[in-house]
């Protein structure tokens, strides 16, 4: 039968061509060196974008101010900028950070990420790249069992880290610190009774749960602790039973995304006269545009110095990035410029210890071996579990349609 | 199923709902005494669910109708509702009125913005089904479900690129993806207190009692118009039987573009509304509210104008109730769960489909 | 001229991928093409030999993949340069451990040779199956397909291509998108909520193989568990909706689907108590009371779901005499053939299903349900088959994204992936399997492939050659800050939906009732593949 004789001859020559395609050409020719490739991992797609955007702009921003080049013009930095959002979903997407991770580790000449946001894709994104050495450098993610013991589930964080080497570092205090600080703070402003309110994400909850501990430990009474739905069109409602609560003081951990503002303005539009505090998440200027004129006298905590008090350099970033990109920066896109430099540091350190930049392993360690470095956030250190050493928080509050500096809280 | 089923079923789902209704917050135990310690909360509650029932309500209108007459359910109802609100707030922002402006000038900037905003919607409404629905009219119903899926998608990121466009309109803000603020225009007045003088723990604004006059007069008006003018008729002619409705001389084409040209105008006074309301405008408002638009319109008896309102009124007061004394994390399982509860005793909604009933 | 404009034209469109990814993408591309064209023309072939048909098939299939190639030359001269790259440079080639470099003109010309080679070859292949008698036909098919699925994975790992991690993704949505083609495709039951049953397959892998209630089952067994619960889940979920028609039966599964999120959103501070006892009277001790009604988790709430943060780590299947590392995040390969086997499977099924009695009830209830009933087709029992048989697939689908991500998240099971779905299944057409998974293919190639690599390259190409070249700085300012095509995701998304369904509102593959429906009076001209059996 021809026919057989001729689709087994096929078969065979699509299955040569493919090997030949394969194989063809195994020669290999230099090495090109010389360039370090580095890649932040955001979503770039729906809502979060606000701040990512900003993120990415700054890390462009902190390596174009070296000319791209680190060691002396000897390596060129190359960065590239990953969305880990899909259309589908709109926001950071499981799988799509599960496929990232695994690009960057099949990538040999990606030697560090910058990321992620969202501290669910740092729990996906930490065990694949672990194993490969390659070091992250997160500007947002607060959750605090991806680094500390104890904070989080009982296996958390050695789960994360398969081989058992820290590979995750983050320059953005944890949640743990903040909710706590920021428990004392409202104890500190006269609080007696609280209310908690979170936006049901990872972020916001985190972060309020944290509050709700401390406050029922330091005795404050906590009255009642909530969540709201982010895409909600008001608040109403929920805010005339919070108001017939009375309480001193509601707490809101969530992110100005998740309608801050409105929630804000629908407390204050059913009458309540109490206090309003606030994590970072909603230390931006969006808040404040959101929230309009119920944003007054809102407090917000933040961990290190709101860029707007910090002087020299950082008060020259702060100028430079809004005549570079025509807008105020965010509250993460500080950390975003700070990891960029960090890993900037880094490699030079490397350098100067006669070492390779383009390896892992040494980028990893000199990342973990961060010491006094002096960033426009302030000297820090990265300690051993990679934990920025800034435990210095500020408080702020709203005057006049802007975040004026009030105080700094807690650690040191 | 034989009477004795139905109430066996009925008994068997209280006792779950009792069993497990404290997990999502309902817990008569703690209920019943709250509401008994201070009734007026439910009276605020029931206030409050009725004047965000009412945007849900015009919202829905605009689902009903397109429905009623070409059965499909417009997935990008919703988004063209928030360029509605994006458009009125791009031109308040133009007019440059804040709270503090007399009220001449608000009066001026808020006409204004009406007629931009609805002009807007209507046209960009039109186009939407000239360009995305028209062709697919006679093919499968679910296709023209996915175009309209698409041009949802479409118009979110017009959304998102609009609220990008600070160097064109300052009001937009620093961030393209942020909720953008609406200026404070119609001043919050409670009806009770300050203008009655009654002395009574609940708040009614001036804002409520317009989002409600509003919406009970667009339904009441375009009730009246289905029924009696000559579109309206044509309308109804054409959802009844689009074939028959030709042969009677009726241009369905026209019919439907002006079905469209009437949603997207009531979209447009939505989303103005809903501005003037709740003072924000943000790229995904349309989805949310169109879900639950479309959801109250379905309880109502989808085609159905009066049931749309009644499926808003509905869900608004059911969202206050379960936030107040349910708990607000459970709120959308608590709206959903009585809308199946409805749908199983009453398959066609509340009041039924009116306008046309197909298979 | 004319007889080859199918094939000119089926190569351009392919060529869009290359014109892209460039490089080896050619290939794969190529192969793709090649079949497609094979089948076309030899649909069309007036020819009766397969030898003959499979000539004939020949050159359109090497004009094809001159286009696709063209494709890469292009991506490579012009689409590399404007976007700010060199069109020289070197690639990777990885061999299991060992790499090798090779450089891109090396690439350039030889996957251009194998692509046209193996798309004439390709194209000879399908097209002489077409000549072939059906069932020869469909077993040559299937093995070109399957050698083709076979192969892929490697040349994709050698070649350094990086599709892998989105055809996972595209291959678990296909899975779901097979299921929810029972419930709208053959049972006309639309099902706007089909990303419950997916949460309830992957929270049951989750909550069964976790450390997070301490159950740590077998991937093997749970993944059936997973299916069997999905399965009861949609009974249980059907049911309720039984009474109801078209839009309200949709909205009803629309509000399961935004409920079970909730629900294991939640579920973090679980305590149960029977309701009657607590009616407490007069001089009844409040502590025995708790005694006596408390069901479950007395001791303090329980923490089932693990709320926004998940549940994780997830465990991942072992197979007996290989290293427990087989299936680790380093490699995609057993996870591709994992999923595979899935389809496979699940095709398998469902095609069995369809053809049996409960299939043809299916079908005979979409048509005309009161017709079905008299004929004796129970509609109650017909209907909860459909909504369980549908929810077991998302079930399996979801017990290999739990143990494929090795977490979930309740935010993943959004309303937004139950309309992704329906789409799939809707484009690709109704009721055919065929066409599902090309719809699926799509869809998620054009989310998680064709979008990012397209808005990398717009904003390569604004940055290298467009804001340069924009004097008017207010204009450049603008252009840079506010026109970002990788925010015109969405958009880009929405506009491939809607054209999508202009140009072919019936699907891409329609079955063949549809068909039928749709074109009355004419002939169908060369029946499909796989066509689904005509029932009545």
């Amino acid at each position: 039968m021809t026919s057989k004789r001729t689709y087994i001859v096929v078969s065979l020559l699509v299955m040569v061509s493919i090997v030949l395609a394969a194989c063809g050409g195994g020669g290999g020719a230099a090495q090109t060196g010389g360039t370090i490739k580095v890649v932040s991992d955001l979503p770039m797609t729906g809502s979060s974008l606000g701040q990512t955007q900003t993120i990415v702009n700054a890390i462009t921003q902190a390596f174009e101010e070296k000319g791209n080049k680190v060691c002396g013009g000897k390596y060129t930095i190359e960065y590239q900028a990953f969305d880990d959002a899909s259309a589908a979903l709109g926001k950071w997407d499981p799988d799509v950070v599960t496929q990232n991770a695994k690009t960057y580790a099949a990538d040999a000449s990606i030697v560090a990420v910058i990321g992620t946001f969202n501290s669910g894709a740092a729990k996906l994104m930490i065990p694949i790249l672990n194993p490969e050495n390659l070091v992250m450098v997160s500007p947002a993610n607060t959750y605090p069992g991806l680094t500390k013991p104890g904070k989080g589930e009982a296996n958390e964080p050695d789960v994360y880290y398969p081989n058992g080497t820290r590979n995750y570092s983050r320059v953005v205090p944890a949640d743990d610190l903040q909710g706590a600080v920021a428990a004392q703070w409202a104890k500190d402003l006269g609080a007696t009774s609280v209310y908690i309110l979170d936006d049901q994400e990872l972020y916001g909850k985190g972060v309020a749960d944290v509050f709700d501990k401390t406050a029922k430990e330091i005795g404050i009474n906590v009255l009642g602790h909530e969540g709201i739905d982010g895409k909600a069109a008001d608040y109403k409602a929920l805010a005339t039973k919070i108001k017939d609560l009375v309480p001193d003081l509601i707490y809101f951990g969530g992110i100005t995304q998740n309608n801050a503002g409105q929630l804000v303005k629908d407390i204050r539009n059913v009458g309540y006269e109490g206090n309003f505090m606030g994590p970072d998440g909603i230390f931006e200027q969006a808040f404040i545009e959101a929230a309009g004129e119920a944003a007054e006298n809102v407090y917000v905590t933040f961990g290190g110095i709101p860029p707007s008090e910090l002087q020299g350099a950082a008060a020259t970033w702060r100028e430079s990035y809004k005549s570079k990109f025509g807008s105020d920066p965010e509250v993460y896109t500080v950390y975003g410029y700070v990891a960029a430099a960090t890993l900037i540091n880094a490699f030079e350190s490397i350098c100067a210890a006669g070492g390779n930049p383009t390896d892992r392993k040494a980028v990893r360690d000199a990342v973990f071996a961060t010491k006094d470095f002096d960033s426009i956030l302030g000297k820090f250190s990265i300690d051993a579990n990679g934990d920025t050493t800034i435990t210095a928080m500020s408080g702020s509050q709203v005057q006049g349609g802007e975040f004026k500096f009030v105080t700094l809280l807690g650690g040191g | 199923m034989r009477p004795w089923q139905k109430v066996l079923i009925v008994a068997v789902n209280i006792y779950l709902l009792l069993f497990f209704g404290p997990v999502a917050g309902f817990d008569i135990f703690r209920i019943i005494p709250e509401i008994a310690s201070k009734p007026s909360t439910l009276l605020q509650q029931l206030l409050i669910g009725i004047a965000n029932g009412s945007i849900i309500a015009i919202i829905a209108l605009g689902y009903t109708l397109v429905y009623g007459i070409i059965e499909l359910v417009n997935f990008a109802h919703g988004d063209v509702y928030m360029l509605g609100a994006f458009m009125s707030l791009t031109i308040i922002g133009a007019f440059g009125v804040t709270a503090e402006s007399t009220g001449a000038q608000k009066i001026v900037a808020i006409l204004v913005a009406f007629l931009g905003a609805v002009a807007f919607t209507a046209t960009a409404n039109v186009t939407i089904e000239r360009v995305a629905y028209r062709r697919l009219r006679n093919a499968p119903r679910l296709a023209s479900l996915i175009s309209a899926i698409g041009v949802s998608f479409i118009l979110q990121n017009v959304g998102l690129f609009w609220g990008g466009l600070k160097a064109f309109f300052p009001i937009m803000g620093v961030n393209a993806a942020a909720p953008k603020a609406f200026p404070e225009l119609i001043g919050r007045i409670d009806v009770f207190k300050d203008i009655l003088g009654w002395n009574v723990p609940i708040s009614f604004s001036t804002k409520d009692l317009l989002v409600i006059t509003v919406a009970s007069s667009l339904m009441i008006g375009l009730r009246l118009f289905v029924q009696y003018t000559r579109l309206g008729k044509a309308m109804r002619a054409t959802a009844e039987n689009r074939d028959a409705a030709k042969i009677m001389g009726i241009d369905v084409d026209r019919v439907i573009a002006f079905t469209f040209l009437l949603g997207g105008s009531l979209a447009g006074a939505a989303g103005l509304l809903v501005g003037l309301y709740n003072n924000t405008a943000v790229f995904t408002m349309g989805f949310t509210a169109g879900l639950r638009a479309f959801t109250s319109a379905v309880l109502g008896g989808i085609g159905n104008i009066t049931g749309a309102m009644l499926g808003g009124f509905l869900i608004g007061i059911l969202a206050a109730f379960s936030d107040q004394y349910f708990s607000s994390r459970w709120t959308n399982a608590w709206v959903f769960a009585v809308l199946v509860l409805v749908l199983v005793f009453r398959p066609t909604g509340l009041l039924g489909e009116s306008i046309g009933q197909k298979a | 001229m004319q007889k080859l404009r199918t094939a000119l034209i089926i190569g351009a469109t392919s060529a869009a991928i290359t014109f892209l990814f460039g490089g080896w993408s050619a290939v794969v591309v190529g192969v793709i093409a090649g079949a497609v064209i094979g089948m076309t023309y030899g649909q069309r072939s007036a020819l009766r030999t397969p030898n003959g048909i499979g000539r004939e098939a020949v050159v359109p299939g090497l004009v094809g993949g001159l286009v696709v190639v063209l494709g890469g030359v292009i991506h490579q001269f012009i689409v590399r340069p404007a976007t700010g790259q060199s069109p020289f440079f070197t690639h990777t080639l990885r061999f299991f451990g060992s790499n090798a470099q090779i450089d891109s003109i090396t690439v350039l010309i030889i996957s251009s040779v194998v692509a046209i080679l193996a798309a004439a070859a390709a194209a000879f292949l399908i097209g002489s199956a077409q000549g072939l008698p059906p069932d020869k036909r469909n077993r040559q098919i299937a093995f070109a397909l399957g050698g083709f699925l076979l192969l892929f994975p490697f040349y994709e790992q050698i070649t350094n291509l990086n599709w892998m991690g989105a055809l996972i993704t595209v291959q678990i949505y296909i899975l779901l998108a097979l299921g929810l083609n029972i419930v709208v495709g053959y049972a006309g039951l639309l099902d706007l909520g089909y990303a419950a049953f997916f949460a309830i397959g992957a929270y049951t892998t989750a909550l069964l193989n976790s450390p997070r209630i301490e159950i740590q089952w077998n991937f093997w067994l749970v993944i059936w568990i997973a299916a069997a619960v999905a399965a009861i889940a949609g009974i249980v979920l059907g049911a309720p909706t039984l009474p109801l028609r078209g839009d309200y039966l949709a909205i009803v599964t629309l509000g399961f689907g935004e409920i079970v999120p909730v629900i294991f959103r939640n579920l973090i501070a679980v305590t149960i108590r029977e309701p009657f006892t607590r009616f407490c009277f007069v001089g009844c001790d409040p502590a025995v009371e708790v005694r006596i009604a408390c069901l479950y988790s007395c001791e303090g709430p329980l923490n089932l779901t693990g709320g926004e943060a998940g549940v994780n780590p997830i465990g991942r299947p072992v197979i007996p005499f290989t290293p427990d590392s087989l299936f680790g995040s380093s490699s995609y390969l057993p996870w591709y053939f994992l999923v595979l086997a899935l389809i496979v499977f699940s095709i398998f099924l469902i095609s069995r299903l369809r053809d049996s009695r409960i299939g043809r009830a299916w079908m005979a209830m979409r048509e005309d349900e009161l017709a079905a009933s008299q004929m004796g087709i129970d509609p109650v029992k017909t209907k909860l088959l459909a909504f369980s048989m549908g929810a077991t697939f998302s079930g399996f689908a979801g017990a290999f994204y739990g143990a494929y991500i090795a977490a979930i998240f309740p935010g993943v099971f959004d309303f937004s992936v139950s309309v992704i779905i329906l789409c799939m299944v809707i484009l690709g057409g109704l009721g055919n399997m065929i066409g599902v998974i090309i719809g699926g293919i799509l869809i998620m190639g054009t989310d998680r492939l064709f979008l990012p690599q397209i808005a990398t390259l717009l904003k390569k190409f604004m940055q290298v050659s467009v804001l340069p070249n924009v004097s008017n700085e207010a204009l450049r300012d603008f252009l840079s800050t506010s026109v970002d095509p990788i925010q015109m995701r969405l958009a880009l998304f929405g506009i491939v939906l809607v054209i999508m369904m202009l140009v072919r509102p019936e699907g891409l593959v329609p079955s063949a009732e549809r068909r039928a429906e749709l074109h009355a009076g004419e002939e169908p001209r060369g029946a499909p593949v796989t066509a689904d059996e005509p029932t009545t």
